[in-house]
């Protein structure tokens, strides 16, 4: 311990004067690197202890109208919003070799500050690395792949309709990776779910994902990936909600089905994804099925499925693949590097009359016919410019529709509107 | 006749670069020359390091100018238009000056009749000459560190640089050799191949790295590793053509290096396993960050060279 905490002391007064330009730095201890590209990292030389200063800020400006903008003062019109839709600051180390840490201040457009990371791992066994604590999970490929450099600004909205993709509140997870696949294995308890049964004891559920690159040449790669997750409610609420794509200050959502005691709530994903030279595309699948009933006792189920597939283009650069984790990471040039992409998607919900709320969201907006599946799409395309290694900006045009919405009804005195589009921008920094 | 004229000033030119005469050169002097003037001081390279660079860059053209800039000590480019062009170093931008990150540009020693003898950058150079935006006539900038061009004949000059370890006596097979042995140029065509010395540079942050913090790398650091390591791990047992097989063996020889006491001597090298940068544990992610990335261009490069015939 004393070891780690003079390296600490060492390392940050080695930092702050390299940033005060001072003149010679000796330290006490071990002799230190010092790099400030991409964030500020400072480690031994045998890397046996280091740790990492890196942030993120995500500004958003976003137009939208329709559906997604029925809560707002002058429901379906025209609507502008800007937020911060994120802002972290992290710290990641090794300690000792073979322990490495995270500790991660997060802000958001819910306007909720949170500690969403705070783990240990331990990176000593040949098998694979064992990680415990609050952690984000590898789940699907375009959730697994960094918010940074997700293609458009916000994922696909199947992801709005799964579980295993939310950040562990407490978890312990297992990763074992080569050189073009990996398998992971995790027992977590989310946010979702507390345990109805047992006062607030802790539901926990499992996940697992395995993925593969049957080719991968270069930065040429097909990749592969199957993940299946068992949320475990334990006669917890369990609901299928989206914002199709749109966020805003309301942070508004529709809900398709909601089992109010919910026994067992499970799904699986499959992921495809294709990079030749600078065209990439990419399709995954889902399936999700909330068992359960409804507060008065009746059988109360969710049927979910549904599938994006997306093609993009870069030029004057390439996006890498992490063969190891399974996913896409930042573009090899980002000085000046463009990228265009198109991506189709759609879910269908299929709730009993049981499990379909009163209102689907805001007071108003109600299903068309209780008997019938709700099938929401969207179209978004957009354009993604890489300035520098830190700053990149992002504009992106979606067209939604969920049919199955009663349009009589209305909201403010407006008819409900079942579609609409929006016009999102984002300015992004990340060190 | 004209092109007879041009065909004749082009000789009359490259006779006179290959004779230009660097004797007056002073160390820590900077010095613009194209590789063809440049002498080896060892025989071999890790081929596999080179055809790692060279797949990479035919997928990832800016890192070629990366390349380029780091190693005038520029630091990495910072715009590389669609027509830019080595040949044509206004048509792109580095992040500095020439010379601006001069402990990061190639070294030379002058040497009798004020010939340019490199001590590091075998690799680089051997990539930008091989490279078909390269080639022998890429003007590149250079380090002086040593002028021994008052040495009194070849003999006492590769005296010179053997004491002051400045050159790498020893074949693909790690035999050793006499400096006439030494090729007189850079590329392919010209060194051998060592593996060893590609595999060392694989485990680079997986097992160890380059002394950075307080002390000067010892030049040919990863021949020492290398040398060691064909005494301690037989490289028949794998398949170098088979990306697992090659992920394994850089695993290996990593976890050979991890294992040695930091004051440890390093086969003969008469460096420790500290001076060399070992490290204490291996890097797990780094390995796979290897194997993944680097080894798979190995194969692509590999690949499109047999495609070649």
């Amino acid at each position: 311990m004393k070891h780690f905490a003079g390296f600490a002391a060492s390392a940050l007064a080695l930092a702050i004067s390299a940033q005060a330009f001072a003149g010679t730095v000796t330290t006490d201890g071990a002799d230190l690197v010092i790099k400030t590209k991409g964030g500020l990292e400072v480690a031994t030389t045998d890397k046996a202890f280091s740790f990492k200063l890196s942030g993120k800020l995500q500004w958003d400006a976003t137009n939208f109208d329709g559906l997604m903008a029925a809560d707002q003062n002058q429901p379906f019109d025209d609507t502008f919003n800007t937020f911060i839709r994120r802002g972290e600051f992290g710290l990641e180390g090794t300690a000792y070799s073979d322990w490495d840490w995270g500790l991660r201040l997060s802000y958001d457009d819910t306007e909720t500050t949170e500690v969403d990371r705070a783990f240990i791992a331990y990176t000593g066994l040949d098998a694979g690395t064992i990680t415990i604590g609050r952690f984000g999970v590898d789940y699907g490929l375009e959730n697994t792949t960094s918010s940074s450099w997700i293609t458009a600004i916000e994922r696909p909205f199947m992801y709005d309709f799964l579980n295993g993709d939310e950040d562990t509140k407490f978890g312990v997870n297992f990763k074992h990776s080569g050189d073009n696949y990996g398998l992971m294995a995790q027992v977590g308890h989310y946010d979702t779910y507390e345990s109805a049964d047992s006062g607030n004891d802790e539901a926990y559920g499992y996940t697992l994902r395995a993925h593969w690159a049957p080719y991968l040449s270069g930065t040429d790669v097909v990749h592969l990936g199957a993940n299946y997750h068992s949320s475990n409610p334990d006669d917890d609420r369990s609901r299928a909600r989206t914002r199709m794509g749109i966020r805003s200050d309301n942070d508004f959502r529709l809900t398709f089905g909601d089992v109010r005691v919910a026994d067992k709530d499970v799904e699986w994903v499959l992921e495809s994804g294709a990079q030749f030279g600078a065209f990439r595309a990419q399709a995954e699948y889902y399936q999700r099925q909330i068992s359960g009933e409804d507060l008065a006792g009746a059988k109360s189920d969710v049927d979910m499925s549904g599938y994006y597939a997306q093609v993009s283009y870069m030029f004057n650069g390439v996006r890498q693949y992490k063969a190891a984790d399974g996913k896409w990471d930042k573009p090899d040039n980002m000085k000046g590097s463009w990228e265009v992409f198109a991506r189709y998607e759609n879910s269908t919900i299929d709730s009993d009359a049981t499990a379909i709320p009163g209102n689907l969201g805001l007071a108003g907006i109600v299903a068309e016919d209780g008997s019938d599946e709700f099938k929401t799409n969207a179209m978004v395309v957009g354009v993604n410019y890489f300035a520098t290694p830190a700053v990149r900006m992002s504009l992106n045009y979606i067209d939604y529709e969920v049919d199955n919405i009663n349009t009589v009804t209305q909201v403010g005195g407006e008819s409900v509107q079942d579609d609409g589009k929006a016009i999102v921008g984002r300015l992004q920094y990340v060190f | 006749m004209r092109k007879m004229t041009a065909l004749l000033m082009s000789l009359g030119f490259s006779a006179g670069v290959l004779a230009q005469d660097y004797s007056a050169a002073r160390p820590g002097e900077l010095l613009q020359v194209p590789l063809e003037v440049l002498h080896p001081t060892q025989a071999t390279v890790g081929y596999d390091q080179i055809y790692y660079k060279l797949g990479r860059f035919e997928q990832e053209r800016t890192k070629l100018f990366d390349e380029y800039c780091e190693a005038n000590g520029q630091g990495e480019s910072s715009r590389v238009p669609g027509d830019a062009d080595l040949h044509r170093p206004e048509s792109f931008t580095c992040q500095s000056d020439v010379g601006a990150r001069r402990s990061e540009m190639k070294t030379v020693v002058i040497g009798p009749e004020g010939r340019l003898f490199l001590t590091d950058g075998h690799h680089t150079f051997t990539v930008l000459l091989e490279h078909p935006a390269g080639g022998e006539k890429l003007r590149m900038w250079v380090r002086v560190t040593d002028n021994f061009s008052d040495s009194a004949d070849m003999a006492a000059f590769w005296q010179r640089m053997a004491e002051a370890r400045k050159v790498w006596l020893r074949d693909g097979n790690g035999q050793a050799i006499e400096p006439q042995q030494i090729p007189p140029r850079l590329g392919l065509q010209q060194l051998q191949n060592d593996p060893y010395r590609a595999l060392v540079y694989f485990t680079r942050e997986v097992g160890y790295d380059k002394p950075r913090s307080g002390e000067v790398a010892p030049e040919f650091l990863e021949f020492y590793w290398g040398n060691w390591l064909r005494s301690v791990l037989p490289l028949e047992r794998y398949d170098l053509s088979d990306r697992g097989d090659y992920r394994d063996v850089v695993e290996a020889a990593a976890k050979l290096m991890v294992a040695l006491q930091p004051e440890q001597q390093v086969g003969d090298s008469g460096f420790t396993a500290r001076e060399l940068g070992g490290y204490s544990s291996l890097d797990r992610k780094e390995l796979n960050k290897t194997a993944g990335r680097k080894l798979s261009y190995v194969m692509r490069y590999r690949q499109s060279l047999a495609d070649e015939g």
